[in-house]
């Protein structure tokens, strides 16, 4: 769950949520969904965009922008939302665009400033720099909090 | 080690043992409970459940089970013949031993390594302290089985009762594979067959003695032995049981086994078949459990599981009553042959066929389903019975003196649902003993009862089931939650200090928690309330707890009853769909858009709906849900709502308008303008009524869709706590849809209150007068004289600058929305005190001949529902109907109608009056009446002054029936009857249909004026010979009509 430091290469799933490009362990990443047919959830916590139905399943899907405390933008074509397992369940987490997949050096992966974006520190177990680009490595677990 | 591990016999002596094991606990409590007063039957029963498990466990070599099962016999037995009081302290050691047995059971194969010396030990130790004449050698007589060096043991007891009812008692050695098998016998059968004859009180397989799979098939052995009392004497006990003499002993009076055949040779033929092999024991051992008291039935069934491999304990089984499988076997042979007839149908091409043969599918499916859901359903009593021996059990562990109340056994739930909430419930029962109750001590000195009361109650209620466990216990300290809750650091003190106790004691629910000071091994480790609360949420349940110190403590949990599928209401609202579970829906109801204003009125700025006299909250679920207000235009585009209150179509653009003055006329306008729109859209109100527990409420939704059947699926854990949805499902169509909380949206909502007052209010004034209840407004001009006018011919209050009032021409009156607003002044017509001058007067806007027109007001004192009695005579005059004593005050009440009417004699009408109509003057006779049937005094003063002033003369009635009895006092005078449709004893519609069976009544035009209208209430009026449907307080239609009718009769 957990996506800090151990010695072998890991991969990360890449993902662009307004202007930050977010990273995810692969490992964590059970899916990535395109075809997102999102149901609002009225009178939820602001950063639940709705539900999905995924293959029968009910899975809650977490808005990433709003969760940062981003504006959240309306659904469109680049959007997808990436299925991880949490507590035992499903949930989704809508993302603006999947970018790519990366092998990160461990070693490179560095603490999180304490604030990204003036997004609280909290949500990121770690940092990691490519030649073009700060990589913000995503802590599930704190940000999947209730 | 395993001598019949596998062994499908074994199986079955498991199954059947559990059963027999799974009662004993709530008899033996409920024995203890009766003491001395020995219920016989019980008693009997428990003694024949242990009996069964002591011989199967004989026959498949369980010794421990036997030993143990046959100590709890005797005592049992002692019991039986009343030798021996239950106290508790025998029923405790019979329960532990009923553990132990339990325990061996659950261990079978391994059960024979299992130690038992100390259950035994406490089992002769109950009896030797209470029976000191027991028994000598355990009350066993141990026979030497004749060639062998076993023994088979047998009580005293049990020998003696046979041999006294001149039994004999014969020893037989059976091979299983010779002596029954290859005869073409069937074992039970041959069990039956000695048991006719006698009793078999002694059996068993003798492992030692099996042939090996080596062996060929003639040699396999499978040697029963069986101690069998009979009255059958020995000469002829061979031909009996078929068997050769020489395998058949008989049992002497000094307990030894005699050969029945001549001693001597006897002697050489003292090693029956089985003869002893040496070799270990490899293979598995057919043989059979069972012996006595089976009922036939379940031996059949027995044997018919022989034959097919039987059901592992292990797996979940279910036990099915008989019937409901009968039905799903009905239902499958239906199911079968619709299909061929379906199948049959598209084979032709036959449309029609086709449709019939799809209707059937689908009702066979619907039955179908319910009767397999039939199946899943278990009482809640397997559960509630377990907390008997648990409270017991701990009340005497912890010294504490307990009853236990359980009611609702029978309530019925889902399978799942009642396995799993066994852990959790325990763990509540267990804490209202551990922590709720206190020690006899403490509860004496507060003067409480003892035993102290711990009541398990389930009961259904809105589709749920309730299940609570109260008990009269010290209750939960909020504040020593709090000083736990600070100490952990969850938080501040000032949170603390904000918390209501209720919300206090709900912290236990919290990980982590625990107020137990020690930690004993029942509770007090944490670990608890946090697990069974998520527990009872992965259920979809919920956890209630009310504490009051010193008091004692509830904790209610509220359960689905199945998690499986549920028939439910599709709404919409703005762009979403959601569902409603039926067993919320009471009723739809659905306003026509000209009606809106009418039947929905405010009652302390919340929107309630009267619906047969009752007053029913709404709720706009766009507004519980917090979603834009959306609606949709002619053209079937959403367009945001700007209604504040569901009935008020305007008064926000209104208010704005009001508010800024004239300096916006434009955006002024252009809100006149969508104003407009949505009037043109004639929107209805879609009101589905709901129930939530012990309310009735309204939910205003978009748009009513159909109804289907969901499947409930859980929302994750970020949407566990929003409180207005139950669950999701997915539709037809793939997309995933919310179900609605109903119960949650009244708690978001804090409905409750709302009704309560208001119902409690009328009721109250309905048992004082027993009149019709009124909604009116309260109203002050001159500060210290108060009106009313009834709520229902307002249209609108306004509130207004009194420095835009203007007054053209002498005739007061108030722009806005571009057009004048005409205004009066009650004193204007009416002889009563001045308006106060105040800044800010009101106006009460409502419609008058196709226009509105507003009164004008000083103040707003109140909306109330209220029933009164008028006093139509000290106060009446042009304009104002009468008074009433409302709220202490008299007030009069208003004739709004009359306000801005001029007075009849000052000035000619606006319309003809009929009297002064040349037409008309011929109809109108002397004699001629227009009666009034109306059960509200308001309304008929209302009537009365309408029509009095338009020339006409009335007869009143209140109900239909007296309505009917006036018509038959003055048949030939009235000439026009005008009835209102809701009233006691006789409603207008069944007065109507009385009436137009009377001879020369088919002609008399009978109008209805009612507030309560809908197509079909309509439809079933016209039916009954109604001629028209008037709303109630149009006093412009009513002249208009009457005096069509009283000009053209009917039907023209």
């Amino acid at each position: 769950m957990n996506t800090t430091q151990t010695n072998s290469a890991k991969e990360l799933t890449i993902f662009q949520v307004a202007n930050i490009a977010c990273g995810l362990d692969i490992a964590d990443v059970k899916e990535i969904n395109k075809h997102i047919d999102i149901t609002a959830t009225f009178g939820a916590p602001d950063y639940v965009r709705g539900i999905i139905n995924l293959r029968g399943e009910i899975v809650t899907v977490i808005d990433l922008r709003q969760k940062f405390g981003i504006k959240p933008d309306e659904l469109n074509e680049n959007m997808r939302v990436v299925i991880v397992e949490s507590r035992g369940e499903n949930i989704g987490l809508l993302v603006d665009r999947i970018d790519d997949i990366v092998t990160a050096d461990p070693k490179l992966i560095e603490p999180p400033l304490s604030n990204i974006s003036g997004i609280t520190s909290e949500y990121f177990s770690g940092i990691l720099k490519t030649d073009d680009a700060l990589i913000s490595i995503l802590d599930l677990q704190n940000l999947l909090k209730v | 080690m395993v001598p019949i591990e596998n062994d499908e016999i074994l199986e079955l002596f498991l199954e059947e043992s559990t059963d027999n094991i799974s009662g004993l606990e709530t008899d033996f409590l409920d024995i203890e409970e009766a003491g001395e007063n020995i219920d016989d039957d019980l008693v009997n029963k428990v003694f024949r459940a242990i009996h069964s498990i002591k011989g199967g466990a004989g026959f498949v070599g369980l010794t421990n089970i036997k030993e143990l099962s046959h100590k709890m016999e005797n005592i049992l037995n002692l019991i039986r013949n009343k030798e021996l009081i239950p106290t508790g302290d025998i029923i405790s050691v019979l329960l532990s031993g009923t553990d132990r047995l339990s325990h061996l059971l659950e261990n079978a194969v391994g059960s024979n390594e299992i130690e038992i010396a100390d259950v035994l030990q406490q089992l002769d130790d109950s009896l030797s302290d209470d029976e000191d004449d027991q028994v000598e050698n355990d009350g066993m007589v141990h026979i030497k089985i004749p060639g062998h060096d076993e023994t088979l043991d047998l009580s005293l007891q049990e020998l003696e009762q046979y041999q006294k009812g001149g039994h004999e008692i014969y020893y037989a050695t059976f091979d299983m594979v010779r002596d029954i098998e290859h005869k073409g016998r069937n074992f039970l059968e041959f069990v039956k067959e000695l048991e006719d004859t006698g009793t078999i009180i002694g059996q068993r397989l003798n492992p030692a003695s099996i042939g090996t799979l080596e062996s060929m098939d003639d040699d396999i052995i499978l040697p029963m032995c069986v101690l069998f009392a009979t009255i059958i004497g020995p000469d002829i006990i061979d031909s009996i049981m078929e068997l050769p003499a020489d395998r058949i002993f008989r049992l002497d009076s000094d307990n030894n086994l005699q050969p029945i055949t001549d001693p001597v040779t006897a002697e050489e033929a003292t090693n029956p078949p089985p003869p002893p092999k040496p070799e270990p024991v490899p293979a598995p051992v057919k043989e059979q459990p069972k012996p006595v008291a089976a009922p036939v039935a379940k031996k059949a069934k027995v044997a018919k599981a022989k034959t097919t491999k039987s059901a592992s304990t292990q797996i979940g089984s279910l036990r099915v009553n008989i019937k409901v499988l009968d039905e799903l076997m009905t239902l499958a042979g239906e199911l079968v042959l619709t299909r061929n007839q379906l199948l049959q149908s598209i084979g032709q091409n036959d449309l029609e066929q086709i449709e019939k043969a799809s209707q059937r599918v689908d009702l066979v499916t619907s039955e179908l389903q319910t009767a397999i859901m039939n199946t899943r359903m278990q009482p809640i009593g397997t559960v509630f019975n377990k907390f008997k021996r648990i409270v017991h059990d701990m009340s005497k562990d912890l010294s504490k003196e307990i009853e236990l109340e359980i009611d609702g056994k029978d309530v019925e739930m889902d399978k799942t649902i009642i396995e799993s909430i066994a852990d959790p419930m325990t763990h509540l029962v267990r804490n209202s003993v551990d922590h709720g109750i206190e020690m006899p001590d403490i509860r004496r000195q507060a003067g409480k009862t003892l035993p102290a009361q711990i009541k398990l109650n389930a009961y259904h209620e809105a589709g749920q089931v309730i299940i609570e466990i109260k008990d009269d216990g010290g209750g939960i300290d909020p504040q020593r939650i709090a000083e736990k809750a600070l100490e952990k650091e969850w938080l501040t003190q000032d949170e603390l200090a904000e918390m209501p106790d209720s919300e206090l004691v709900k912290l236990i629910l919290k990980p982590g928690f625990s107020l137990a000071k020690e930690i004993t091994d029942i509770s007090g480790r944490g670990v608890g309330m946090d697990v069974v609360n998520s527990n009872l949420t992965k259920l979809g349940g919920t956890i209630d707890i009310e504490s009051m110190v010193g008091v004692g403590t509830t904790i209610r949990v509220k359960l689905p009853l199945t998690l499986a599928i549920i028939p439910s209401l599709i709404v919409v609202s703005g762009k979403e769909r959601y569902t409603i579970p039926q067993v919320n829906l009471v009723e739809l109801v659905r306003i026509p858009p000209e009606l809106v204003k009418k039947r929905i009125e405010q009652v302390d700025n919340a929107s309630v709906i009267r619906l047969r006299n009752e007053l029913l909250p709404l709720l706009r679920l766009s507004e519980v849900l917090g979603l834009p207000k959306m609606f949709t235009d002619s053209t079937g585009n959403m367009i945001e709502d700007k209604r504040e209150i569901i009935h008020d179509r305007r008064s926000k653009a209104i208010d704005d308008f009001i508010d800024e003055g004239e300096t916006e006329t434009q955006d002024a306008e252009n809100r006149f303008e969508s104003r407009d729109r949505r009037e043109s859209l004639q929107s209805a109100v879609n009101i589905i009524v709901v129930n939530a527990g012990n309310l009735n409420y309204g939910l205003v939704v978009d748009e009513l869709l159909d109804s289907e059947e969901i499947v409930v699926k859980p929302l994750g854990y970020h949407l566990r706590e929003v409180q207005a949805y139950a669950g999701a499902t997915i539709l037809g169509d793939g997309k995933s849809v919310l179900i609605l909380d109903i119960v949650g949206i009244s708690k978001i909502m804090s409905l409750k209150s709302l009704r309560d007052t208001a119902k409690d209010k009328i009721i109250a004034k309905k048992v004082a007068t027993n009149k019709h209840a009124q909604s009116l407004l309260v109203v002050r001009n001159a500060a210290t004289e108060y009106f009313a006018i009834p709520l229902g011919l307002v249209s609108r209050i306004e509130k207004i600058n009194r420095h835009e009032i203007e007054s053209p021409g002498g005739h007061l009156s108030i722009k806005y929305r571009g057009a004048n607003l005409l205004l009066f002044r009650i004193e204007d017509t009416a002889n009563v005190g001045a308006i106060d001058d105040v800044e800010w007067p009101y106006v009460i806007v409502f419609q008058q001949g196709g226009r509105e027109v507003g009164v004008l007001v000083s103040g707003i004192v109140d909306a109330i529902d209220i029933s009164v009695e008028i006093d139509s005579q000290t106060f009446r005059q042009h304009g104002i109907l009468g008074s009433a004593r409302i709220m202490e005050q008299t007030t009069m009440l208003l004739d709004l109608y009359g306000l801005v009417t001029p007075e009849p004699q000052a000035a000619p009408m606006v319309r003809d009056a009929p009297m002064s109509s040349s037409t008309s003057e011929a109809e109108i006779s002397d004699h001629s009446y227009i009666l009034v049937v109306e059960d509200s005094e308001f309304f008929r003063s209302h009537f009365k002054s309408v029509l009095n002033d338009a020339g006409y003369e009335i007869l009143e009635a209140e109900d239909g029936l007296e309505g009917i009895s006036v018509y038959e006092e003055h048949a030939h005078e009235i000439s026009l009857i005008l009835t209102d449709i809701e009233m006691p004893n006789m409603d207008g519609v069944e007065m109507t249909k009385t009436l137009r069976q009377k001879p020369g009544l088919e002609t008399m035009p009978i109008l209805a004026c009612t507030s309560v209208a809908g197509e079909m209430a309509e439809r079933r009026g016209f039916d009954a010979g109604l001629d028209e449907y008037l709303v109630k307080l149009d006093r412009e239609q009513l002249i208009e009509k009457v005096e069509h009718y009283l000009e053209h009769g009917r039907g023209n």
